[in-house]
């Protein structure tokens, strides 16, 4: 096994982004707050709302 | 972030995912999946594949400590050069230095140069600063997920002991991951749970079977949730055995 090809003296010295990323994947944050929908019961009267204030039905157009 | 960070974060993330995907075969098909020597000499970027092996630490160690891979030499190697090309010292974290504490320790104990009964953190970092005992359950269970990379086979000392005192507190850190259906926390502490072992009335108040099944299904897409997935099921069993016997 050719192992002088991981002897860190053939690599290039890690740059300061490159630690610094490193870290930032070794760190386990918090996530978000999942995006999923949550029950919101004050939206009913929203959608209610709406419904009354949409425009109705099309009229049939008349024949000229 | 600079586009170029941004590229290398990707990078960095992606070879993660992909290590992390064949740890986790190794462990469920003993003597399967490329040894690291084979996967960092077989990449196609070096640099990215030892940072990938940088940036999961302890678990690579996790096929030979469940005992589904032996470690050879070239291994071995692997990762002492993968934690000399990237020194964390100057923009290390408590966290990041328990992780290396870890690494190198039980890479040690596999190469046999220490025996004793396990590795323990506390002789690098003064554990209680950061995982102060008295913290309230919320910030002490995400500090706890932050290093459940030490949650490991052959790992002594404080973090075990705060795992085993709080185990009440880890229940309701992992209730609390789930409800924010925050799976990778929840999978990180439910592998602390598996070595609290002491102190099971206060673990099985919550159903970890269903828990651990349900990330199983949830969060199957997800490398590093099943790799912790995975690792949390290889300790309870483990636990478990030991008790047993």
């Amino acid at each position: 096994m050719p192992t002088q090809l991981l002897v860190p003296e053939t690599l290039p010295a890690a740059t300061a982004a490159e630690t610094t990323t490193i870290t930032a994947l070794m760190a386990q944050t918090e996530a978000p707050l999942s995006g999923a929908p949550v029950p919101a019961p004050e939206a009913g009267a929203v959608l209610i709302l709406l419904a009354l204030l949409s425009p109705g039905e099309p009229k049939e157009p008349r024949e000229k | 972030m600079p586009h170029q960070d941004t590229a290398l974060m990707e990078d960095y993330a992606r070879a993660a995912d992909d290590l992390a995907g064949r740890l986790h075969r190794c462990l469920e098909t003993p003597g399967s999946g490329a040894a690291l020597a084979d996967y960092v000499e077989g990449a196609t970027d070096r640099r990215t594949a030892l940072a990938a092996v940088r940036v999961l630490g302890p678990d690579v160690l996790a096929p030979a400590l469940f005992g589904t891979r032996r470690i050879d030499p070239a291994d071995r190697e692997v990762l002492a050069t993968a934690l000399a090309h990237y020194p964390l010292d100057a923009g290390g974290t408590a966290e990041t230095m328990c992780l290396d504490r870890v690494t190198t320790g039980l890479l040690h104990r596999a190469e046999g140069a220490v025996s004793g009964d396990g590795v323990a953190v506390d002789d690098a970092v003064d554990v209680d600063t950061f995982l102060r005992p008295e913290e309230r359950w919320r910030p002490w269970a995400q500090q706890m997920a932050g290093v459940a990379s030490c949650a490991l086979p052959g790992v002594c000392g404080s973090l075990v002991e705060q795992a085993r005192t709080r185990a009440a507190d880890l229940g309701r850190g992992v209730a609390r991951a789930m409800l924010r259906r925050d799976y990778r926390t929840a999978a990180r502490l439910v592998r602390w749970t598996a070595l609290a072992d002491n102190n099971r009335a206060a673990v099985d108040q919550l159903n970890i079977e269903a828990v651990l099944r349900h990330l199983e299904l949830c969060g199957s897409v997800n490398a590093r949730l099943s790799l912790d997935v995975r690792i949390a099921r290889l300790l309870r069993t483990r636990t478990r055995r030991e008790g047993a016997g």
